[in-house]
């Protein structure tokens, strides 16, 4: 039986450079020196790689020539208490680059925003 | 991106106990136990307070990077009904527990535009494990007004960023 998967593990990111290299969260978690250098200007890609099946995969390409730039990306936990403890409700990853904001939730939907948008649900 | 976050409601000390399953409950007793002892009795005149509570987040496991940008709120509706309210405080250590008025604010004033920074005092980013950001201290408080009852529990949000 597969153990019970973690709302904030349903997806996980992935970055392709623009000399071809990919770097993933696996290879960062045994190797955080990965990024510590990177220059965040050389990242082409952006994708958010399910873990899940049947959910799908979501890739942003960085449009330099739009002057477009990856600024950060992170993901934000949600625990609600509703009588039964506090859960981990809902969880949502965001790409951020100079022009816009990418948020994809657990359950594979996305939502594209201003850079000063924020969700909270 | 994997941190394994909680929150923990603390009662006498700061040391608190991980509420994954049980709803945070208002006595008159300095007490995390989830039971109909010690009660909060309708005053004939006048307002009462329970004792307070507080939660803090802990981190268990620790994130790829860093967890920040703590917030705590409501959806805007107290529903407990007329003569009811929870006030609170935020703060960025553990104040002793009393049952006398805090002078807080509304608990229902956080909202999703609004909330409560939990990242104020103690700030982030935070890396490794352990308990980060600020104490939400807690209060009820009953007037004369109140019906007696079991009230139904309202949902609180507490929501944090993770790198």
């Amino acid at each position: 039986m597969r153990p019970k998967m973690e709302l904030n593990e349903t997806y996980k990111w992935q970055v392709e450079l623009d000399d071809s290299t990919v770097i993933n969260r696996d290879d960062y978690v045994k190797d955080k020196s990965l990024c510590k250098n990177l220059n965040y200007d050389s990242i082409t890609k952006v994708s958010l790689v399910p873990q899940v099946e049947v959910l799908p995969e979501h890739t942003i390409f960085i449009d330099k020539q739009k002057g477009e730039k990856f600024i950060k990306g992170f993901g934000r936990g949600f625990k609600k208490n509703r009588g039964m403890g506090f859960k981990l409700e809902n969880y949502v990853h965001c790409i951020v680059t100079n022009k816009y904001k990418f948020w994809v939730f657990c359950r594979g939907s996305s939502l594209v925003t201003n850079t000063d948008y924020e969700v909270y649900i | 991106m994997a941190a394994t976050v909680q929150v923990h409601e603390m009662s006498a000390t700061s040391t608190g106990v991980d509420k994954t399953s049980s709803t945070v409950r208002f006595k008159s007793a300095d007490e995390n136990t989830v039971d109909n002892n010690n009660r909060l009795q309708i005053p004939g005149a006048g307002t009462i307070y329970s004792y307070t509570k507080q939660l803090r987040l802990n981190v268990t496991i620790a994130p790829d990077t860093d967890v920040d940008n703590f917030v705590v709120y409501t959806d805007g509706n107290n529903g407990f009904g007329t003569g009811v309210g929870i006030q609170y405080d935020l703060s960025g250590s553990f104040p002793a527990q009393i049952d006398t008025n805090i002078s807080g604010s509304d608990l229902f004033g956080l909202v999703v535009g609004t909330p409560g920074d939990m990242s104020a005092v103690n700030t982030g980013p935070y890396t490794g494990t352990g308990y980060k950001g600020d104490f939400i201290r807690m209060q009820m408080t009953i007037a004369s007004t109140a019906s007696p009852g079991t009230l139904t529990g309202e949902t609180l949000t507490l929501a944090y960023d993770e790198t």
